[in-house]
């Protein structure tokens, strides 16, 4: 059964009683372990599809279910919730808390599920390990590099527990050695069975991913394992 | 701990420069809402206490106002005559006088087991600098029921003195049957017994717009006989006359004869219900009490208007991390919530600030209204400096919560995301 299924769904703005569509009739099955990339333009709906699926917006049409689940009915609480604990997010710009310690950061998801105080370091400085910056754990992010940022980012995205890694041009910002190393979390991340939906205009990048998914103008376009 | 609690708590405590600013802005407004709430529960305040104070329905006392009255030998006279005139109308009950005067003693002035005493009843006072003096409240036994003390009639001494009722403050060194004399006068007294701790009476000024007094350490005595032709103690008392009236009196009739006698005696006096007095000073108060509230209302609403701007401002810089929040799993309610707990948390605290502080400002002060404005401050303004910080975090997180429930997360976090692609 597909994790991430989108049925034929539509994203419409509208800015100045004028309808801008962002997506048209995307339909989209991913499955657990797969390891996709969203390829596309600039303006070409690949984001707000990300988001979609990340449950950090609503179709305006169409249905899209996580694990059979019907998220166009879902309460607040359940996106919550499957945002906090089953799908996590990277971000291009990393998205860390400037005021926070890294650590603190990559324990925010953990607040929302209640884990008491020592759980919650433990499983931030298990996950701080793992992308190998245990070290800086008490530093603030205006002290790291950027590719040290993107793998705290990454950090907090392992560190719920999460089973779907969304990424939004993660290397986007980085230069091509560390945006390489970075890479090579995300491929051991899938390797341990995650699933991993990226948004790249890398082809190199995109190597990496066993389905490349190429959006233009709001519709998919192409659809090719490789 | 509940997270939004937990995080509200963090983002308070990392945003020091903001959190100083909110707690100043909160502290500063909630001292002037404090004082105009202050003042104007106070003023209802002394308006409840005098009511309960009298014993007497206010329907059924007349307050005479002497005009200005020419100070001659023959003074004393006139008015005890006039006091007759009144007493002999019909419908009348009785006449009388009560003054409050700093006296000595003979026995008494130089006891040093007395000025021990008295010196702790006179600290702060106008009389703290002379330990010897007794203060001696002397009424006629018709305005007894304004003494709140368990006094309703003069006692007849065995001994022909003139009764004296002391403070229990005394008890200790004034044994009941000593006679006391009055250095000024002559007169003697005799200690008939004890009124309690606690006892009060009307302020002799005004007795409707003034708190009561204490009278621990104080004595109460009839008017000597030698004080109806003393000047002094008739100047004194021509404020401090009253006429206890029957139910069923006619009004119109006996406020008419007061006020015409001394047209034909050369003099000049009205007589006024207290009832009208007191409805006048509620009148007074009620107009106070408006411009306090609106006072405080409108210092409220510039304090929710700065903290509403500081909030959206703030709330406009973290846009991007609350759309961070809600990729973890927090609920947009979640963030209303913790916006509204951040503001609650520095504005709770300095509302109290601010009601301790004026707290201590009001037990400090030797204030004739010191009671009254501390017992307002503490069953009046406690509560309603508490909800008025509640109210003032509502409305201030009000508008930046609605802006968050609004969005979709996405577009929260746009900025972090690719464009709008």
């Amino acid at each position: 059964m597909a994790l991430i299924e989108l049925e034929n769904v539509t994203k419409v703005y509208h800015s100045g009683g004028t309808a801008y569509p962002a997506l048209r009739g995307v339909s989209l099955s991913i499955r657990t372990g797969e390891f996709a990339a969203i390829m596309g333009a600039s303006g070409s709906g690949k984001t707000i599809l990300l988001n979609l699926i990340g449950c950090m917006d609503l179709p305006t049409s169409g249905i899209y279910r996580f694990d059979g689940v019907d998220m166009s009915r879902a309460g607040e609480n359940q996106l919550a919730q499957i945002r906090g604990r089953r799908i996590a997010f990277v971000f291009q710009n990393f998205a860390l808390l400037d005021r926070y310690t890294v650590r603190e950061n990559v324990e925010v998801p953990l607040l929302r599920q209640a884990l008491p105080r020592a759980e919650r370091k433990t499983r931030a400085m298990a996950a701080l390990t793992a992308v190998g910056i245990a070290g800086l754990a008490q530093k603030r992010p205006g002290e790291l590099s950027g590719g040290q940022k993107q793998r705290a980012a990454i950090a907090r995205a392992i560190a719920c527990g999460a089973e779907v890694l969304l990424a939004d041009e993660p290397t986007g910002a980085l230069d091509s050695q560390t945006g390489k190393e970075i890479m090579d979390l995300f491929a051991r991340f899938h390797a341990r069975g995650g699933t991993v939906v990226l948004i790249t205009h890398d082809r190199q990048v995109a190597a990496y991913a066993k389905r490349q998914i190429t959006i233009q103008d709001g519709r998919i376009i192409q659809d090719e394992m490789v | 701990m509940n997270v939004r609690f937990y995080w509200a708590v963090r983002e308070v405590l990392r945003q020091k420069r903001r959190t100083l600013l909110l707690f100043c802005v909160s502290f500063a407004a909630m001292l002037t809402v404090l004082s105009a709430l202050t003042n104007a529960a106070a003023a209802f305040w002394q308006q409840d206490t005098f009511a309960d104070s009298l014993a007497f329905p206010l329907e059924t006392i007349l307050h005479l106002d002497y005009g200005d009255m020419e100070e001659n030998p023959s003074l004393p006279h006139t008015l005890r005559q006039y006091r007759a005139y009144i007493a002999g109308l019909p419908g009348v009950q009785a006449v009388g006088r009560f003054d409050a005067t700093g006296m000595y003693f003979a026995e008494l002035k130089d006891r040093a087991d007395y000025q021990a005493v008295n010196s702790r009843v006179l600290a702060g006072g106008k009389y703290e600098d002379y330990p010897g003096i007794s203060q001696l409240l002397s009424v006629d036994e018709a305005l007894l029921p304004f003494v709140q003390g368990n006094l309703t009639e003069h006692a007849q001494s065995a001994s022909g003195a003139l009764p004296l009722y002391a403070s229990e403050v005394f008890a200790g060194i004034l044994p009941i049957g000593t006679r006391l004399t009055d250095e000024r006068t002559g007169e003697v007294y005799e200690v008939m017994e004890y009124f309690p701790r606690g006892s009060r009476w009307v302020e002799e000024d005004d007795l409707i717009r003034f708190p009561m007094v204490s009278l621990d350490g104080w004595f109460i005595a009839p008017f000597a006989p030698s004080a109806d032709g003393d000047l002094m103690t008739q100047l004194s008392c021509l404020h401090n006359t009253y006429v206890r009236l029957d139910t069923d009196v006619d009004l119109n009739a006996v406020t008419q004869a007061i006020q015409t006698y001394p047209a034909q005696h050369g003099f000049a006096a009205k007589a006024a219900l207290l009832a009208e007095e007191f409805h006048a000073y509620c009148r007074e108060t009620g107009v106070f009490t408006r411009r306090q509230t609106a006072l405080a209302a409108f210092v409220a609403g510039m304090a929710a208007a700065s903290l509403l701007s500081v909030s959206a401002t703030g709330i406009l810089l973290k846009r991007r991390e609350y759309g961070v929040l809600l990729a973890c799993g927090f609920t947009r309610r979640d963030l209303a919530l913790c916006m509204g707990l951040e503001l609650l948390l520095v504005a709770a605290p300095a509302a109290l600030a601010a009601w301790l502080y004026k707290l201590r400002e009001f037990a400090g002060s030797d204030d004739l209204f010191r009671d009254i404005l501390l017992a307002a401050h503490w069953r009046v303004s406690l509560p309603l400096c508490l909800a008025a910080a509640l109210l003032l975090t509502i409305a201030a997180a009000a508008i930046p919560a609605a802006m968050i429930l609004r969005c979709q997360p996405s577009q929260l976090t746009g900025g972090e995301a690719n464009g709008a692609d």
